[in-house]
């Protein structure tokens, strides 16, 4: 199967080529697809259509006769004239009462017409719930297929994967359900069938134990020979969010992690809307179709060069960068000034396209970081940053934060306020419980009494609790999470994501891959961070013993819970530091503070509404 | 019923054909392991004659009934049963028929008198014998028989002539008198070349090209069974094979023979004498070019033979030629030792399979292996897996997993060391399905070792179902929750509760608090808001039975009925020990009762607000005082309450309201909110500069940006220096 080019970046860049992973996937859904010959309509879940756009592009589907696509909707279909008519959708009972709709409309249709022949995949795989649920609709008879399409990672860059689980930190921490940590199992032993077992298992948080106890069993479960695959990941570091909540919280400075802030990034796309608006001046948004804004849809990786290098810049470092590419891409259309030779002037032709994609290229990023800069250099911005670093640096900060009072009064987003709040919680181990009482309240008077659930549950996942052991500043110090002279442009440390903070997360990462003799104090340290923390060796089959593994360490570290863009860049900038020393990031969602609180408000009104 | 034949399938299973038109399939060990139909004209009107036979690795069976009509089976592994068409005329018993399966189709050749009849499923076509009509007058034909590849067909006369020919009837081999008119007992075909007739006392072997006879003496009676290369002689005390002897033997052993192998035979015998003919032998063979072709030959006659000591012999004489060889793989030697090894160990009395090289080779390596577990030779089988380095899911996990099924219905046994003996043996061996070998404990009643067995599955998937079939609920729900497979999960907790009371449901649950949570879920999913509160209640959770009543407050829109909601959700959050979930609780109850009387006093909508955009809408309103008296009731510190009034009253445009609140007392939260306020609200820049000269000095020029005044801030910039 042809990798189609604008997937090309995934598999050449990296030294583990994860293209394999969607290849995979691609496979997979041409199985699936293949199971119902003939043309086709697909009715698509419509939350997998961003992971879709990762796996296949339309042209794959339509070699694969699918000839017409719909998002799943209650009632019936849109018109459309194939027999073959195949769903494809998450095991959620919802989703369930709409598939049974669609079909029964169908049916009542095809009496008169013709007989539709009807096939259900699920992604990534059956329920029993789902099931049942459809015998109870009346309708899983009328399926000709019912299958799974295990569609779990998604192949962001050469070096990132997601499982896009959104609510897998909701899901694990708060509701107590596990089902995303078995995902998280099973896509490790997907990974580790590619890719050979990995010898060594590091997990620090409990989720990290359920996920490193389930690869084992499963280990033991997949039954026949050993695999023969010769381990090209030496480590894995399975890091549980709730080990470090600090970092999702806190801004995330680096272009990337900005776009995702202020914009929003859904796998990989970037609204292209924002950026036509500008090249039409005054173009009035609401009169662009849906379809031009697809068309518009820009994909941010590495296939992008100046993309690549700037994504996980701070951002202070980005603008000059822009003005140099500025210059290289006009000094390379001036070459044709010199071309005078009939040589010379091909040569010049055969770079135009490469010239072309990078000026517009760079037209979009000058776009996006114009947009950018206009948000970091408000006073808005400024203020949350300020309080921020002070959070951060203060040993003591346990009292009423004015500035957080002026959000609460002023109406600001109730995410922004809880962020701060929350920042504030986690950075002193937890409120004196009068101030608690306090945040509390101000919050429920500020943005009414429907938010109550959500303290109670910003307490269960421990981003707002009363106090607790006090160890983040011996974490602080001892982690050097603080660093004070860093810098943007040339950084020397993973604290320049975050202009001075060193995510945790990482630096666990960092830890656990380099020789422990430099890291005095750690250890003590590691046993107070709430979490079980071990290490695993997974027996490597005889004859495929480590041999040249030793030049070639690649470290897998996978974020159970989510992890931020600007994680991702200071691993990339661990993973350049030394040579042969790589890491690759799995996770089960890319996520940022908002994104990751928005999960956890439980808002009642809306609760109630739902449910009626 | 009578039997009416008898015979054995292509996986050894013994099956007895019944004149009650049933067959009964037993195991080698006499258990009967299945029963087929064999169509209802033949249950009614019973069966006269049947016959058995194998074809493409599957048994069939034709019957014929009293009424004489031919049915089919001709794979007795799906039984579906066909009538075949009637040939004319019968209304007696054809004087003999055999079964032809050509193409995987299954036929009958009838012999009705002397007319001949190709009866199939879908058609039938009288056939013409070639070279025997209008020269031999016969009246019937007794007796017929195929050869076991169904290529070859003979048939006898009742004048005593032997016809051979092809199965398509167009070519004749030849014909033979037999020179007596009694049919005899038996004929069968001996491999593809030889057809054996059964007189009793001697058995006749006719060989039609060039035509042949043979006579064979007797000593008791026989009974002849045809096997792909030869024919079985079955005596009361004896058990023979009879077959063609082949080519290469006849060369390597014919006394004289200068053929290249026998060359290297004799080379080694004297080499072993030490006489120098050795060398001599050698070099004529080499000279010849033929040493590979010898030792090939002396190879594959090796595996002809059944004395393991001229076995020997011959790969001896292949090992001394081979090294005269400078590049010779040894690869066909390798196999063949290996072959002949297995072989020699299989015709052992004790393991009685006396099979060629040839049968072995058409059995294949696989179904010998499944050979040796029907006959529980275990150890054997164990051994030629390691010996041959098989795979294990095809050779030792397949062979002890036979062995454990069969070790859990040993009745006498105590489960627990049975289970002991189980586990012990399979330990080291990856890829075994305790479920399967469970499942067989379950099935002859073990329940309790089908368990202790389930405990090694690591495969939840095949552990769960069964321990739930076994009604082992709890048991099933625990190893669900171990495999973290919410799938299965949810499917134990669903047939737990299906089983149990809810009350004891709940107590068994609240036990697993995965199980638990998952459910809850699932409850949260499917909107069951009394099973949650249910739930709840079952467990003393008395937060989330506030937190479930004080959401189901916002279902209904009457002030009344959510306040009384609100009020047991506020009863639940004290038993609960959460005094600021108590605390607000009563707060918004307080609320709401304020909200609604301002609701009928002023006519605007009040309810779904929070505090602050009460107080907010309260002020905007003008309803200073009912906003005052909001902060007062509700305690709103007062730099909140200056932040929201000077909000509000910038947005309503009260500029002398908001002048005079500046005034009326020192701001707790400074002044630059007033000006932040007025650009906000209505980029009102005049009332804005009213308030700068009151914002600390170094914060001035932050304002008048705000403004855009950039003169003024230069100014200030300059001032302030």
């Amino acid at each position: 199967m042809a990798t189609n080019s604008s997937f090309a970046h995934l598999s050449t860049s990296g030294r583990v080529n994860l293209g394999i992973v969607r290849d995979a996937s691609r496979r997979e859904l041409s199985e699936c697809l293949r199971q119902c010959p003939g043309s086709k309509t697909v009715v698509w879940d419509e939350y997998l259509f961003d992971p879709l756009d990762l796996v296949a592009e339309f042209s794959l589907l339509q070699e694969l006769e699918v000839r017409k696509m719909f998002p799943l909707a209650p009632g019936r279909l849109p018109p459309h004239d194939q027999q073959n008519i195949i769903f494809f959708t998450r095991p959620k009972l919802s989703l369930m009462k709409w598939v049974a709709e669609n079909v029964a409309s169908e049916m009542k249709k095809s009496r008169t017409k013709y007989d539709v022949k009807f096939s259900l995949f699920f992604v990534p795989r059956k329920s029993l719930l789902c099931e049942d649920k459809l015998k109870e609709l009346e309708v899983f008879a009328d399926f000709e297929v019912i299958g799974e399409f295990n569609l779990l990672l998604l192949l962001f860059d050469y070096d990132l994967m997601s499982l896009e689980l959104e609510l897998a930190f909701r899901e694990c921490h708060l509701e107590e359900d596990y089902s995303s940590l078995y995902y998280v199992a099973r896509s490790l032993m997907i990974l580790q069938t590619i890719f050979g077992t990995i010898p060594k298992i590091i997990y620090k948080g409990n989720c990290g134990k359920r996920v490193a106890n389930m690869i084992v069993r499963m280990r033991k479960e997949t039954s026949g020979p050993d695999d023969q695959t010769k381990s090209q990941i030496s480590r894995l570091i399975l890091v549980d969010r709730t080990v470090d909540l600090i970092t999702p919280v806190l801004s995330q400075l680096t272009y990337e992690g900005l776009i995702d802030e202020h914009v929003g990034l859904k796998c990989t796309k970037f609204p292209g809307e924002l950026l036509k608006q500008r090249d039409h001046g005054s173009a009035n948004p609401e009169e662009d179709t849906q379809s031009a804004a697809i068309r518009q849809t820009v994909r941010l990786n590495s296939g992008d060069n100046l993309y690549a290098e700037i994504r996980d810049l701070n951002f202070q470092a980005v603008p000059p960068i822009l003005s140099r590419q500025a210059k290289k891409i006009s000094a390379a259309y001036a070459e044709r000034h010199d071309a005078v030779s009939v040589n010379q002037i091909k040569q010049f032709v055969t770079k135009l396209p490469s010239i072309q994609a990078a000026k517009k290229s760079l037209a979009n990023h000058t776009t996006i970081a114009e947009m950018l800069k206009k948000i970091t250099d408000d006073s808005a911005f400024r203020d949350k940053l300020q309080f921020e670093q002070e959070m951060i640096a203060t040993v003591d900060i346990d009292k009423i934060n004015m500035y957080i009072e002026e959000l609460l009064a002023t109406g600001q987003p109730i995410t922004k306020v809880l962020r701060l709040i929350c920042l504030q919680s986690l950075v002193s181990n937890g409120l004196k419980p009068k101030l608690f009482e306090f945040y509390c309240k101000e919050i429920l008077q500020a943005y009414g009494y429907e938010y109550l659930p959500t303290l109670i549950n910003l307490e269960k996942v421990g981003l707002l609790t009363t106090q607790q052991p006090k160890i983040f500043s011996s974490i602080r110090k001892a982690l050097r999470l603080l660093v004070d002279d860093i810098n943007e442009q040339q950084p020397t440390d993973i604290s320049f994501a975050y202009s001075g903070y060193a995510p945790l997360s990482v630096r666990l990462a960092q830890y656990f891959t380099e020789d422990k003799q430099s890291w005095k104090g750690v250890e003590e340290v590691l046993k107070t961070i709430p979490g079980e923390f071990s290490e695993i060796a997974q027996q490597i089959p005889g004859g495929l013993s480590d041999k040249g593994m030793e030049k070639n360490d690649t470290t897998l570290v996978f974020f159970i819970g989510g992890c931020t863009y600007a994680e991702i860049a200071a691993l990339r900038f661990l993973s350049k530091q030394e040579e042969g020393n790589d890491f690759i990031i799995a996770t089960t969602k890319l996520l940022n503070g908002t994104s990751l609180l928005e999960t956890l408000i439980d808002d009642m009104s809306k609760a109630a509404a739902k449910s009626n | 019923g009578k039997i009416v034949t008898m015979g054995w399938s292509y996986s050894e299973e013994l099956i007895c054909i019944l004149d009650a038109g049933i067959a009964l399939v037993f195991d080698l060990f006499g258990t009967q392991i299945d029963s087929i139909h064999l169509g209802q004209e033949a249950k009614e009107m019973k069966i006269v004659d049947a016959k058995l036979f194998l074809h493409d690795n599957v048994a069939g069976i034709v019957v014929l009934t009293t009424n004489y009509r031919f049915y089919t089976i001709s794979n007795i592994q799906n039984k579906a049963c066909r009538r075949c068409q009637d040939p004319p005329g019968l209304d007696f018993t054809p004087s003999s028929w055999v079964v032809l399966c050509i193409d995987r189709s299954t036929k009958i050749v009838i012999a009705i008198n002397t007319d001949l009849y190709l009866s199939g499923v879908a058609d039938i076509v009288k056939l013409q014998l070639q070279g025997i009509t209008g020269q031999i007058n016969y009246n019937s034909i007794t007796l017929m028989a195929t050869s076991t590849s169904y290529k070859y067909i003979s048939l006898i006369t009742d004048t005593g002539h032997l016809w051979i020919g092809s199965t398509d009837f167009r070519n004749c081999y030849g014909i033979f008198d037999t020179n007596t008119q009694t049919v005899p007992l038996d004929m069968i075909w001996c491999g593809a070349g030889a057809v054996v007739l059964n007189w009793g006392d001697e058995l006749q072997i006719v060989g039609p090209h060039p035509l042949t006879v043979q006579t064979l003496p007797l000593i008791g009676s026989a009974c002849l069974t045809a096997d792909i290369d030869g024919v079985r002689i079955v005596t009361t005390d004896t058990h023979e094979l009879l077959h063609e002897v082949p080519l290469e033997t006849e060369e390597v052993f014919k006394v004289g023979s200068a053929a290249s192998g026998a060359m290297l035979l004799d080379a080694m015998k004297e080499y072993e004498k030490g006489s120098s003919k050795a060398d001599e032998y050698v070099r004529i063979i080499k000279t010849n070019g033929t040493l590979g072709d010898a030792i090939e030959q002396c190879i594959k006659v090796a595996g002809l033979e059944y004395d393991p000591l001229t076995q020997r012999m011959l790969l001896k004489a292949a090992s001394f030629g081979k090294s005269f060889m400078d590049q010779y793989s040894p690869q066909s030697f390798v196999n063949m030792s290996q072959i002949l090894r297995i072989l020699n160990n299989i015709r052992h009395y004790k393991i009685g399979i006396p099979i060629t090289l040839k049968q072995f080779e058409y059995l294949t390596l696989p179904v010998l292996i499944d050979r040796l577990i029907l006959r529980e030779h275990y150890a054997l089988a164990l051994h030629i897996c390691d010996y041959l380095r098989i795979p294990g899911d095809e050779g030792k996990c397949r062979i002890l997993s036979h062995w454990a099924c069969k070790k859990v219905k040993q009745k006498n046994t105590d489960d627990k060391d049975i289970a002991k003996a189980i586990a012990n043996k399979l330990n080291d061996v990856t890829g075994i399905s305790y479920a399967t070998i469970a499942a067989e404990a379950k099935s002859v009643g073990r329940y309790e070792l089908a368990i202790k067995l389930l405990d090694f599955e690591p495969r939840a998937n095949e552990q769960v179902p069964l321990l739930m079939k076994m009604k082992k609920e709890d048991i099933a729900l625990n190893k669900a929750i171990e495999s973290g497979d919410s799938d299965l999960i949810y499917m134990a907790i669903f047939h737990l509760k299906g089983t149990l009371q809810l009350g004891e449901f709940f107590r068994t649950i609240h036990k697993m608090p995965v199980a638990l949570k998952l459910f809850e879920k699932y409850c949260r999913e499917i909107n069951d808001h009394r099973l949650l509160m249910d739930v709840a209640k079952q467990f003393d959770d008395f937060q989330k039975a506030g937190i479930y009543v004080a959401q189901s407050s916002y279902k209904t829109n009457n002030a009344e009925d959510r306040i009384d909601k609100l009020n047991e959700a506020a009863r639940a959050f004290s038993a609960a020990d959460r005094p600021i979930c108590k605390r607000s609780t009563e707060d918004q109850i307080n609320l709401l009762r304020l909200q609604s009387v301002m609701e009928t006093d002023l006519g605007q909508p009040f309810v779904e607000m929070s505090l602050n955009e009460t107080a907010y809408q309260l002020i905007f309103l003008g309803r200073l005082k009912l906003a005052d008296k909001l902060k007062k009731d509700f305690k709103i510190p007062d730099r909140r309450y200056w932040w929201i009034k000077i909000r509000a009253l910038a947005q309503s445009r009260s500029w002398d309201e908001l002048e005079r609140f500046s005034k009326s007392k020192k701001s707790p939260i400074g002044y630059e909110p007033f000006v932040d306020a007025c650009i906000n609200s209505h980029k009102n820049a005049t009332e804005a500069c009213k308030y700068i000269e009151r914002v600390p000095l170094s914060k001035q020029a932050k304002c008048y940006i705000k403004i855009g005044l950039v003169y003024e801030r230069i100014s200030v910039y300059i001032h302030s220096q």
